[in-house]
Order: C-alpha cells, then structure tokens, then sequence
C-alpha cells in the first residue's frame, strides 16, 4: 500500500490513496483514469469521426449492476459536456433494462425512474422482460425451433419461455439460451429503436470469462466476433468501452461515485443460484469464477485473454450464412448446417 | 473383447484414415516415455496396422533425460513394451547429445525453469533420434485433454503462433524435416486409461518429478473441473482451438518456431506432466504490469508549431493532452522466421545459434567448478507456488 507521503504520479500534488497497475493515483486521477479508459473506446462516436450531421442513436442496455452504472456515469458526464461546450451531443442514448424476473416489471419501473432522476437527459425505454424477445424478434421463434422447442397453440409468451429454460437439462444450456435470448432481445430493441448500435457494459474480467467459456462450449470460431467492437455479424455496431478495465476497478470508481448514483446500483441476486456442486454449475459460472480468483493474483495475465483473443481474425459475414440461432460463422464441414456446432452441442442438453 | 475397446480401436482407425496420417511402407518411430499414452499408442497402432494393413514398419523411440528415479525406471517400461510389442527400440540420451542430464541441468540452475530447458532439448532429441534411424515420421501420444489444455494454455499466456499449431494432427515445421502426427488427438484421457486397463498394457505411471509449470498447472486445472461439468468440452475445445487456429493472422501462424521452441515444450514429454518454469506465470504477470505501467512513464513530445508537419501528423502530438489519450501504437511487424542451420551444431534453426545450443551455451558457461547447493529459501518458494497451483480453487466444492 502506498504511504500517505506519496504524491499522486499524475497530478503531482495530492497524496495518492490508490495503487492501480503498479501507479499511485488520488481518488481525481483515478477518476480521470477509468474515464479517460472508457472514452478512448468511444472514440468512433466524437464529434470529429461524424459524417456529416448524422447523430448516432446508441442502445445502452443497464442491468443496474455496477460496470453498467459506470458506463452510464461516465458516458453521461461526455454527454453533459458536449451540451455545456457546444450546445449538441455527439450521440443519444437510449436506455432499457431488462426486468431480472419476469414479475419484476413495475419494480424495474421503479428502479428506472430512480435511475432517469440522477440522469435525466436520456431517453428511457420501458422495462422489458426476456419474454418480450417473442414480441420483438420476428425469427426467434423459427431458431428455437431447430432446438426442437415449439410453443403450444395458445401458449403465452412468458409460459413459452418457462417451458424453453426448464427442457435445457444443463445449467450450461440453460445459460447459453439465456445469453442467446437477451442478445437476440437486445438487438431486436435496438433495431426497433432505429439504434445504430449497442454499448455493452462488459469488463474487462467479464469479456475474458466469456472468451474462455465460448471456447469451453465448443463456440471458439466466434470468439473474435464476440469481442470485436464495430459491426457485428447481428447488423448492429457493438461496443464495449469497459474492455481495458478490470470489474474491481469499476468497484472501486462507483465507490467513489456520488450518493446518489451508489443508491441505483441493484444488487443481484446471484447468489441464489449458486450451485451446490460443480456438476450443476454452467461453465459460464466456472469460467467467470475462474477469471475472478485467477484475477486477485494475475490481473494481467487474465486481462491479456482478451487482448489475444481480440487479435485473431474477426469472420465476416461474406463467409455464409451464420448460424440461425446465434448468428455466428459456421465451420462445421460443408453440409447444409442451420446451426454451428456450439448451438448444436447445446441442442444435445435440451430435451422436452 | 468388451466394446469399449473396439470403439476406441474404430475412432482411432477413423482418425488415421480421415486424415490420411500414414503411407504404406513408410516407417514410423513411435515417441515412447513408457507412459500410459504412448504405450497404448503403440499397442494400438501395432493392433491396427496388422488388423488393416497399413503396411507400416514400427519402433519405438525413446529420450532419456537423466532424470534419476522417473526416466530410468520408465525407460526399463520401453525395454519390455519393445519385446512385448516386437518393435526395436532406439534410446538418445541428453547426456550423449548435449552433455548433461536434466539432473545436472537442475542441479545447476534450480527447480524453476528447468522445464524449458527439457522441453528445447527433447524437440532436438526426438528429431535427432529420427534422424539416426532414418525415420521422416515421429508419432506422438498427445491425447484430446493434452490439446484442450494447450489450447486454454495457450490462451492465457496469449500465444497465438501456439495456439495455431495446437490443435494441428500433423506438424511439420521447416525447423525439421521430420514430421509429428497426434493419432490420438481425438481420444480422451479416460478412455485412454480404460484400453490400457483393459488390455492389461504394461506402463509407468509416476509423473516426473521436476514441477508441472504454472500454466500448464492451472489450464489442467480448469480442463479437469469443465470435464465434470460437461465431459464433451474436452472435444468442444479442441473444435474450438482448430477453429480459432484458423483466425490466426497468417503472419503469425506461418511464423515457423525453431527447432526446440516448437510446441513439444509446450505439449509435454510423456508423462503430461508440464515442463516449464514454475514461476512462468508469475513472470507474465510482472512483465505485462511492468509493461503497461511503463506506458504511462513516457514523456509527451510537444513539436514547436512550426515543426515538420508530416511528422507532426505522424507522431498524432497534441499539444496539452491527457497522457491517458495516448494514440494506440503500430502493430508491430511480425518479421518472418527463414530456416538455416545453426552455426554451432549443424541443426536446423531460424536463429543463426539454436535454441538448444544457446542454452546449452549459458550452462556451459556456468559450469560450476564446486558443486551448487539449492538455496532453502529458493525451494520454499517453488513449493510455495507449487501450492498455490494445487490449491487452484475453482470448484464451487
């Protein structure tokens, strides 16, 4: 720990109260510091790479959790000074959540009308639940069924989504339709919303975890697409501004953050479902757990996965067509396949 | 014969056909530790090619390392495989080629790093034992969990050249003109351990006793946990590692590692024990925080205004920036690798100097006149890291 006679390596003039990567910062710079990390990846969207007057509309889907909350944060300071110096923003945001429980409608509501008080010069969507993606996305119902999941006749969308989760026999399968559901709800809402693309809220932590859980999974040909930021293969751009900071860090920011943004953050409830053995853990759980304790003792190390991974050529959409439930390049062979083989290794776990 | 048996002798049939591994008539030296994995290698190949005629000529090829109560002892494993399988066997000694035991090696530079040294030298010993027998075609008993591992291995330490060559049946670099080929890519460790139980095979099955790199350690790790998740994601790494070996940038791919760096040091000798440095990851740490700390001590340049203004615009220096908005450097060129031959010893190499014989080199070197104790506090601290790999907590248990 640095002494309180150490100077902040950046300012030069307060005492320094943080040691982040190896540099003693003040609480100021350190600030500055995660800013500064995540604007450099918003780079694309200044002022200065517009073409002509198009403003972006940008979807920024907030889970409440606290990497979302410190995009948000920061984001809306960008925002708040490009109003202050020129009287215009670079880009809109457009904010949904996603309701964690499909009852939780009106306490979302809540939450975001909490969160539209701290920030109020962004549009906000109304709370969504995971079962509005059959309302949305006009192919998912078509997709799903290549798993061999078919809604009953007068089957509801939230009974539909209940019978999709409880026929995947694996905790993994079960996360990866999850995963698949709020990508493909997330993207359907951006499109809807005229949105040109998305900004993810991932970590640096949290893309490594899913870079090596998508290997795991058999889904490693879309590892680079999956951390690309730019177009996707979904027809949207995708960003992921957080990638250069690691989850603790973020901690630390919205420790530092005002009262009343600490007050929006939403504790998950990710305890309830820990498991009781490894067998019913999904390897996204393993893999994310395996970043995080690797992390308190290699935080580099787990921050270069994403770095390596990122480096590997991201597949066009111009190789075929993708698979039909993740979009992905397949490489399965040259038969006709709707599916890659990670969907289809997920399609061996889901039984009616 | 119960089924398992003939299932597995069918895959891996499958495997050697599907990929065309072998020839009629040509010879093959079956890289043998006495290990479960090139022992069922070898009794499967030889149940194979007389089942199907591959018309192949079989032996064994074994390095001794001079690792005193591991590598004597299993080597007396190989002498009877040889007379249980009708195969000769041919033996190529670290001492006899380079002049040191992995023994002496240890003595002389400690319990960490060691492995790197052992891994360089057994690409070399492998290829030069070939060579005496006349032999262009070297297999080896890597096995699907030993792919998986490298492959996550290979992600972490973030080495893409690896990753590429990872999940390849056949490697053939132009460090050598001596091919490698994995006919067990596609079998799991369990079901290698099945056959080998159930054919009653003879092998040795103590690791070595030199410590598994912390890599290596933590991969296995993670691999051993995902398979009682899902058992398949040994298979569904490998698909994904020859996917994403696929996405390699080619100037990284075809980068051709020299002799001794290719991905034997990194795959494993024939225990699947690891063999490198035990602190390696613990060096990858500092190096990439020193590195990225070492970014932010760079001193920002400001041009007088009336300076060059191509330069200016090269260097992308603003006046008055943050030092945090620091323009994303050039990706650094990959300068292709061109084989020759070492200057010292003759073998294949991209370097003017070897791998082998460079390490060799600083051994010699160092060669001590009186003998060198290893310090107590050096084995502390191997075995302090030795436990923190063991103790890689990551079940849920």
């Amino acid at each position: 720990m640095p002494t309180s006679t150490t100077l902040c390596v950046d300012c030069h003039s307060n005492p320094s109260s943080l040691e982040i990567r190896k540099r003693c910062l003040c609480h100021g710079c350190f600030r500055k510091y995660v800013a500064s990390k995540i604007l450099k990846r918003m780079e694309t969207y200044r002022f200065k790479n517009q073409v002509g007057n198009a403003k972006k509309r940008l979807l920024l889907p907030v889970s409440g959790g606290v990497s979302s909350l410190v995009l948000l944060e920061v984001l809306d300071a960008q925002i708040k000074k490009q109003l202050d110096q020129q009287g215009r923003t670079a880009y809109d945001l457009v904010l949904v959540h996603v309701a964690s429980q499909e009852s939780d409608r009106d306490e979302g509501e809540k939450w975001c009308s909490s969160l539209r008080s701290c920030f109020e010069l962004h549009t906000y969507l109304p709370v969504v639940r995971l079962s509005d993606v059959f309302e949305v996305d006009g192919q998912v119902e078509a997709a799903l069924q290549l798993l061999g999941l078919t809604r009953q006749e007068s089957e509801t969308d939230g009974h539909f989504l209940v019978r999709v989760f409880t026929s995947a026999r694996s905790a993994t399968a079960r996360s990866d339709l999850r995963e698949l559901l709020l990508k493909r709800l997330i993207v359907a809402t951006a499109k809807a919303q005229n949105c040109d693309g998305v900004i993810w809220g991932h970590s640096d932590s949290s893309l490594a975890a899913k870079a090596l859980s998508e290997v795991a999974k058999g889904r490693g040909g879309s590892v680079p697409n999956e951390l690309a930021d730019g177009p996707s293969p979904w027809g949207l751009n995708f960003n992921y501004p957080l990638r250069d900071l690691f989850k603790t860090e973020l901690q630390l920011y919205l420790g530092t953050s005002a009262e009343s943004v600490r007050g929006c953050l939403l504790e998950h409830k990710e305890n309830e479902d820990t498991p009781v053995s490894l067998r019913s853990t999904s390897i996204d759980t393993l893999l994310s757990t395996y970043i995080t304790s690797q992390g308190q003792k290699y935080p580099s190390v787990m921050a270069n996965v994403v770095r390596t991974a990122s480096k590997l050529q991201a597949q066009g959409t111009a190789v075929g067509p993708g698979c039909r439930l993740c979009v992905m390049p397949i490489t399965t062979g040259s038969e006709t396949h709707e599916l890659c083989y990670g969907c289809e290794r997920m399609k061996q776990d889901i039984r009616e | 014969m119960p089924p398992v048996l003939s299932i597995f002798e069918r895959e891996t049939h499958e495997t050697i056909v599907g990929s065309k591994l072998f020839q009629r008539g040509e010879r093959i030296a079956i890289g043998a530790s006495g290990g479960k994995d090139s022992t069922v290698l070898a009794s499967i190949l030889k149940t194979l090619n007389e089942r199907h005629d591959y018309g192949l000529d079989l032996c064994l090829l074994s390095i001794d390392e001079g690792i005193k109560g591991y590598r004597d002892d299993s080597l007396e494993t190989v002498k009877r495989n040889a007379v249980q399988y009708d195969m000769p066997l041919e033996i190529v000694g670290y001492d006899e080629l380079y002049g040191w035991t992995m023994d002496q090696v240890v003595a002389q530079i400690g319990k960490k790093g060691n492995c790197t040294y052992c891994g360089v030298f057994r690409r070399q010993a492998l290829d030069r034992g070939a060579a005496k027998l006349g032999i262009k075609h070297v297999v080896t008993g890597h096995n699907a969990d030993d792919i998986a591992e490298t492959v996550m291995m290979n992600l972490l330490r973030g080495d893409l050249p690896r990753l590429a060559r990872a999940t390849s049946i056949v490697t053939s670099s132009a460090a050598s003109d001596i091919k490698r080929s994995k006919p067990l890519k596609y079998a799991y460790e369990k079901e290698i351990v099945l056959y080998a139980y159930h054919k009653k095979l003879d092998y040795f099955s103590t690791e070595c006793i030199y410590s598994p790199e912390a890599f290596r350690g933590s991969a296995r790790a993670l691999i051993k946990d995902l398979e009682k998740i899902r058992p398949s994601s040994i298979l569904d790494i490998v698909k994904s590692g020859e996917d994403m070996a696929a996405l390699v940038p080619p100037e990284l791919s075809t980068a051709v590692a020299c002799s001794g760096d290719n991905e034997e040091a990194a795959t494993g000798c024939g225990s699947t024990n690891g063999r490198s440095s035990g602190g390696e990851m613990a060096v990858l740490e500092k190096r990439l925080a020193v590195e990225e700390a070492a970014q932010y001590r760079e001193t920002e340049i400001v041009l007088p205004a009336n300076g060059n203004s191509l330069v200016q615009e090269t260097l992308q220096v603003k006046g008055g920036s943050s030092i945090h908005d620091k323009k994303k450097p050039a990706r650094k060129k990959v300068v292709k690798q061109v084989m020759g031959r070492c200057d010292k010893c003759g073998y294949l190499s991209s370097q003017s100097i070897c791998k082998a014989c460079m390490l060799l080199d600083g051994l010699n070197k160092a060669r001590p006149t009186t003998e060198i104790t290893v310090s107590a506090e050096e084995e502390e601290g191997s075995t302090t890291l030795m436990r923190h790999v063991a103790a890689l907590e990551i079940s849920a248990s």
